[in-house]
């Protein structure tokens, strides 16, 4: 398949605040999202995550500032139009219930008039991606899926017209860990495949640490650190920031764990070694140094095993 | 009795057209404002005042007060008909619709339909069941009502009953009163199997 490439996206300083309330929900928020980035929304409840993001496929409407999409400002858009070349993913999830699977995810094709061969092609492709088999999911109806076969036709739905933007709203906040980790490592990989750019919002920081290219944090409307998950960690710009590694528990996981439990089998490639029982905070160090790679030691000073940032926060997510 | 069979089938006739012509009318004046009500909190609450004193003046009230204005006739009977039928549909269009899940309204709208599509595709065929629920209710209750046209030369069963009811003769009256109870509980079933197959994916 052909990979759309996907677009850029820019907030200049947006700023919203509902009608009858005192104070903002988003202020004056700015940062940039390359094209093809995945980026974590993170933040408590409260924080405007939700509305930043629907300010993207306008949703909701800035009262002040610009969202730019492509380079475009998105005031001089039309609203449906643009909607329908961003896919958008709810934690309600809202699959049509009186549509079978293979109709709501041929929603934004037939929105756009594709022929019926090429839908039906489509529905396959998708569900395939999603692992649902077409045979068996197709013809069925919401209520006869389970919460993760839900999420997932969510996302086949919001993928169906190949979007440049991705908006993915708690996607998989209603889904055990397990299942959880499986749609994660999914949407990983499809949103690299496609080449698609992706805002995914989360108030797990466990969830921003395994997916994020860079991390967006929010309080209260405000930005307060925009950076590459390794950064997050290892130089928190804020005491909020800090916090809220606190209430996860994050750096605790991370210097109870050593080297040996996040180790995957030996790899190629330039690294320093560590040894097999120095805690994965510390290994933090060097990935911060530049590193790609650490190689693992044993007591002989034998290579048993290689490391990656994305193995150190897998193994203290999965915990 | 069978002597006059083939009058019973007649009026019968006559009584399932008046109940379909009020209800179509009524369908396709309540559909919209229905869809007002949902849309217009504003407008909703005044509306449906409106409707519910329509809804509380006994049918019989206004049917002579229109036959006093138009004369007698089938035109009268329908307009009391649809009248009556108005509060009930269009309070269960409104009430239907508010209740599709606001994720699935949301989810239309972030997928890029307008809002006619978001109502054709989405918010009716999702209400559709609930609404179907409010007609059947609608139906049932204007079997009744379409009695009254026969008390204005109007056509239907109630043409038997209140010349039964003149002339003190109880055949006649159990000739007309009978097929109206049979006609309500047939059209309460059907209505419900149809409900029961378009509720397939709830
Ligand atoms: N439609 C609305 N009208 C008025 N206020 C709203 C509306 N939606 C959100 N808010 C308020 O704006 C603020 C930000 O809400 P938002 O939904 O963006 O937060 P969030 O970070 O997504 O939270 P959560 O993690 O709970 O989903 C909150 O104070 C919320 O109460
Ligand atoms: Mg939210």
């Amino acid at each position: 398949m052909n990979s759309p490439a996907g677009a850029p996206v820019r907030f200049e300083r947006v700023s919203v605040r509902y009608s009858g309330s005192q104070t903002e929900a988003v202020d004056a928020v700015a940062f940039d999202v390359r094209p093809g980035e995945f980026v974590v929304l993170l933040g408590p409840s409260g924080c405007g995550k939700s509305t930043l993001l629907r300010t993207v496929n306008r949703l909701v409407v800035p009262n002040a500032g610009r969202v730019l999409v492509g380079d475009k400002d998105t005031a001089t858009l039309d609203a449906v139009q643009l909607r329908r070349r961003i896919g958008y993913v709810i934690q309600a999830v809202g699959l049509f219930s009186h549509m079978t699977v293979a109709q709501n995810v041929a929603v934004v094709p037939s929105l756009l008039h594709w022929d019926r061969a090429r839908i039906d092609a489509r529905i396959d492709e998708l569900l395939h991606m999603v692992r649902l088999d077409p045979a068996r999911y197709r013809d069925r109806f919401p209520k006869e899926l389970s919460g993760g076969e839900q999420q997932r036709v969510g996302v086949a739905r919001a993928l169906a017209a190949e979007p440049e933007i991705l908006l993915m709203d708690e996607p998989f906040a209603a889904v055990d860990a397990i299942v959880r980790h499986a749609l994660q490592d999914e949407i990983a990989e499809i949103a690299r495949r496609l080449g698609t750019t992706v805002l995914f919002v989360t108030h797990d920081v466990d969830e921003a640490l395994r997916l994020a290219a860079r991390i967006a944090i929010l309080e209260r409307g405000r930005l307060v650190q925009y950076d590459a998950p390794l950064r997050i960690l290892t130089a928190p710009a804020a005491p909020f920031v800090e916090s809220l590694l606190d209430t996860h528990d994050v750096v605790r996981r991370l210097s109870l764990k050593c080297a040996r439990d996040a180790m995957q089998p030996p790899r190629d490639g330039a690294g320093p070694d560590v040894r097999e029982d120095v805690s994965l905070r510390e290994i933090l160090n060097d990935f911060l140094r530049g590193a790609a790679t650490v190689h693992v030691l044993d007591g002989n000073a034998r290579r048993i095993g290689s490391l990656s940032f994305g193995d150190v926060v897998a193994a203290v997510a999965s915990s | 009795m069978f002597a006059h069979m083939h009058v019973v089938m007649m009026d019968t006739g006559q009584h399932l057209a008046l109940v379909a012509v009020a209800l179509a009318i009524s369908i396709a004046l309540a559909l919209p404002l229905g869809v007002l009500a949902a849309r217009h909190p504003t407008i909703s609450a005044p509306l449906l005042a409106a409707l519910g004193v329509l809804y509380t003046i006994p049918s019989l009230a206004i049917l002579a007060l229109l036959v006093a204005y138009v004369g007698l006739g089938a035109g009268p009977a329908l307009v009391t008909m649809v009248a009556y039928a108005q509060f009930v549909l269009v309070r269960n269009v409104a009430a239907a619709l508010h209740g599709v899940p606001v994720a699935q309204s949301d989810a239309a709208m972030g997928l890029g339909m307008s809002d006619a599509q978001r109502l054709m595709r989405v918010e009716l065929p999702s209400a559709f069941p609930v609404i179907l629920g409010g007609v059947r209710i609608a139906a049932v209750a204007l079997i009744a009502i379409a009695s009254l046209a026969g008390y204005v030369n109007g056509g239907g069963l109630g043409t038997m009953i209140f010349d039964g009811l003149q002339r003190d003769y109880l055949e006649e009256i159990l000739a007309g009163s009978i097929p109206i109870a049979l006609l309500a509980i047939a059209v309460d079933t059907g209505f419900r199997l149809i409900e029961r197959r378009a509720s397939r994916w709830r």
